[in-house]
């Protein structure tokens, strides 16, 4: 077991090391100076003299393997550099909105997990009954709605005919619980309701395998109540893909936050990657897409190891 | 997920008459796969006919008629520009298809050598490749279309090589793992014992024996693309305006939608029911061509 861990987080190192750099040096090749990102669209008061000292300072003019070996050094050390377009700490942009971006995706795959696993598991257990049509027809449907029209479709009929939903801005929950809330309430469901439809359709099939195992007909036989039946022996012995599903997701909800939070003006890590994306500001970009690679990584990473305690039969050598 | 009653036994084929390839007789005996392949095809003629099909132009501005009501002259009302909804549907209808089919094109020519170098080569070719699909994979797909199209520029080849390496992963892990059993059967060895070359093993033994889960994926990815596009262009990436695209309508849309709500629907219900449309088709294909992969894809 060790060993096995140990290889896979020598893997998961590689895989970040070759993310830093294959990023680092895409984000380099934009065709966009971002020297303006620094001085302003047109560069209006600088004399190119000045223009030159200002991508010293930055070390814009040095060699990219050079600028890479610095990056990496610094970036290992704490210091993410400063964003181009304030001149503010990277990091301290990125922890103020971690937050926020966490908030959501924790509400989306709330969501997701309620409303994907207990749809499933009733349409498993009612197979071929109305309910189980409703459920998978619904699946079909989740699964190829465009996320941010449901948010519009949301914020037509729950913010702007209704009235009982704000549609835009973000509140932590812990500094106000009631209209954080509330605010999350539609980013959540529309950034969760595509993972749903995939925890459903899993969580079906994978309950109804299940359900026709040997021990599931001993258990009956024995007498055992179908309610245990079905929450001890098929519920737990099901599980074990969707968690996969679970672990896979992290990856989509921070892509999906992209839009959600551009939508409905929510200050996390998405929205940021949009405006830091159209004003070529490298050193916010590579925080972005470090953090959000980390944390599929590592989201990765812990599934592999649940496996083992979901289910005890799989152990690594 | 289909149900299992209407899949297909692929023989007792009815062959009375026109000998139909079996992939589509199975596909026509699949009634979601039926609906969603006509769906595509009416949406596909709208696309290519749209010129007959209307009196106005996409781009054509006629600010008098500006937020008009659906009507029988503007079936779908009219934006802030006075443009008509309905032409501007049917013309984006061009780009979701022609962005849809070419990004899964372009994944399958990276996503295939890929993954059947990495299955024939093993060792640390394998291991290098799959690092590389791991790292990508890593990264937001909506994050990294946003950064290659930076690189790239706007444009419908850039949005689909975009979305397609997005795609390719997923093609070239498939391949792969269908490519590695290949390689144990006794056909493959006794290519290989006969000396043929590693070239002539992967293209004529390798990859014909592996390729159906792929073509399966990709019919499920035009889906995928489809909604990666329209939600690149809401973000004002992508295909630039005034280029019509469901997914720009919507974006427009969205600033007006206090004053013209009706603007919201059209665009949004046309990507939902293309995108179903071809996952039913997916499905359909899937449960034909390989119904162990039922579950897996």
């Amino acid at each position: 077991m060790t060993r096995y861990l140990l290889s896979r987080l020598g893997q998961s190192i590689v895989v970040f090391l070759i993310v830093s750099v294959v990023v680092f040096f895409a984000v380099r090749t934009v065709p966009q100076d971002p020297i303006y990102a620094l001085v302003g669209e047109d560069a209006e008061g600088y004399t190119p003299a000045q223009i030159e000292t200002i991508r010293e300072e930055f070390g814009l003019n040095r060699p990219l393997p050079v600028q890479y070996m610095s990056w990496v050094g610094d970036a290992l050390k704490g210091d993410w550099g400063l964003s181009f377009q304030n001149k503010l700490p990277v990091i301290d942009l990125i922890k103020k909105r971690i937050p926020f971006t966490l908030t959501l995706a924790v509400g989306a795959m709330a969501i997701s997990i309620v409303f994907g696993i207990s749809t499933g598991v009733i349409a498993a257990l009612t197979r071929n009954s109305k309910w189980d049509m409703m459920a998978t027809g619904s699946a079909m449907f989740a699964v190829a709605v465009p996320e941010f029209w449901l948010a519009l479709m949301m914020i037509l009929f729950f913010g702007v005919t209704l009235g009982i939903l704000p549609v835009y801005g973000a509140v932590l929950i812990w500094d106000d619980p009631i209209e954080g809330f509330r605010l999350l309430i539609m980013p959540a469901f529309a950034l969760g309701i595509g993972g749903a439809a995939t925890l459903m359709r899993q969580s079906r099939s994978s309950m109804l395998e299940t359900m026709g195992e040997d021990y599931i007909r001993t258990a009956r036989s024995k007498g055992v109540k179908e309610k245990t039946v079905i929450i001890v022996h098929a519920l737990r012995n099901s599980l074990l893909p969707v968690v996969t599903i679970l672990g896979l997701r992290i990856g989509r909800v921070l892509g999906g936050a992209v839009v959600i939070e551009t939508m409905f003006s929510w200050p996390g890590l998405g929205q940021l990657a949009v405006s830091s994306l159209q004003k070529a500001d490298y050193p916010v970009i590579m925080a972005i897409v470090m953090f959000s690679s980390a944390a599929v990584i590592i989201a990765n990473f812990v599934t592999d190891i649940a496996y083992s305690y979901i289910d005890p039969r799989i152990r690594y050598a | 997920m289909v149900k299992t009653s209407d899949s297909v036994e692929p023989s007792s084929v009815d062959t009375a008459r026109i000998q139909l390839p079996y992939w589509l007789a199975g596909l026509l005996r699949h009634r979601l796969s039926v609906i969603g392949g006509s769906f595509i095809l009416f949406v596909a003629f709208l696309a290519v006919f749209a010129p007959l099909l209307t009196g106005f132009e996409p781009t054509e501005v006629d600010p008098p008629n500006r937020f008009l009501r659906p009507s029988f002259e503007h079936l779908l009302g009219t934006d802030y520009l006075g443009r008509d909804q309905f032409t501007r549907l049917i013309y984006g209808a061009r780009i979701s298809m022609v962005v849809g089919i070419f990004s899964v094109v372009i994944a399958s020519f990276i996503g295939v050598p890929l993954g059947l170098t990495a299955a024939h080569f093993g060792g640390w070719t394998d291991s290098a490749i799959m690092r590389f699909i791991d790292a990508k994979l890593s990264i937001p797909g909506l994050i990294l279309a946003m950064m290659l199209l930076l690189m790239l520029g706007g444009g419908v080849l850039t949005v689909s090589i975009a979305l397609g390496i997005n795609l390719s992963s997923a093609q070239a892990r498939l391949i792969r793992s269908q490519a590695l059993s290949v390689k144990e059967r006794e056909y493959f060895h006794a290519a290989r014992a006969m000396g043929t070359s590693n070239w002539r093993l992967i293209l004529l033994h390798m990859m014909p024996n592996s390729i159906q889960p792929v073509i399966v994926q990709a019919s499920l990815g035009v889906g995928f693309a489809i909604l990666g596009e329209a939600s690149l262009s809401f973000l004002g990436l992508g295909v630039t305006p005034p280029t019509p695209t469901w997914g720009n309508m919507l974006s427009l849309a969205f600033q007006y939608m206090r004053s013209a709500p009706y603007l919201l629907f059209a665009p949004g219900v046309a990507i939902l029911l293309l995108v179903m449309s071809f996952s039913f088709v997916g499905d359909g294909l899937r449960d034909v061509l390989d119904p162990r992969l039922k579950g897996k894809i």
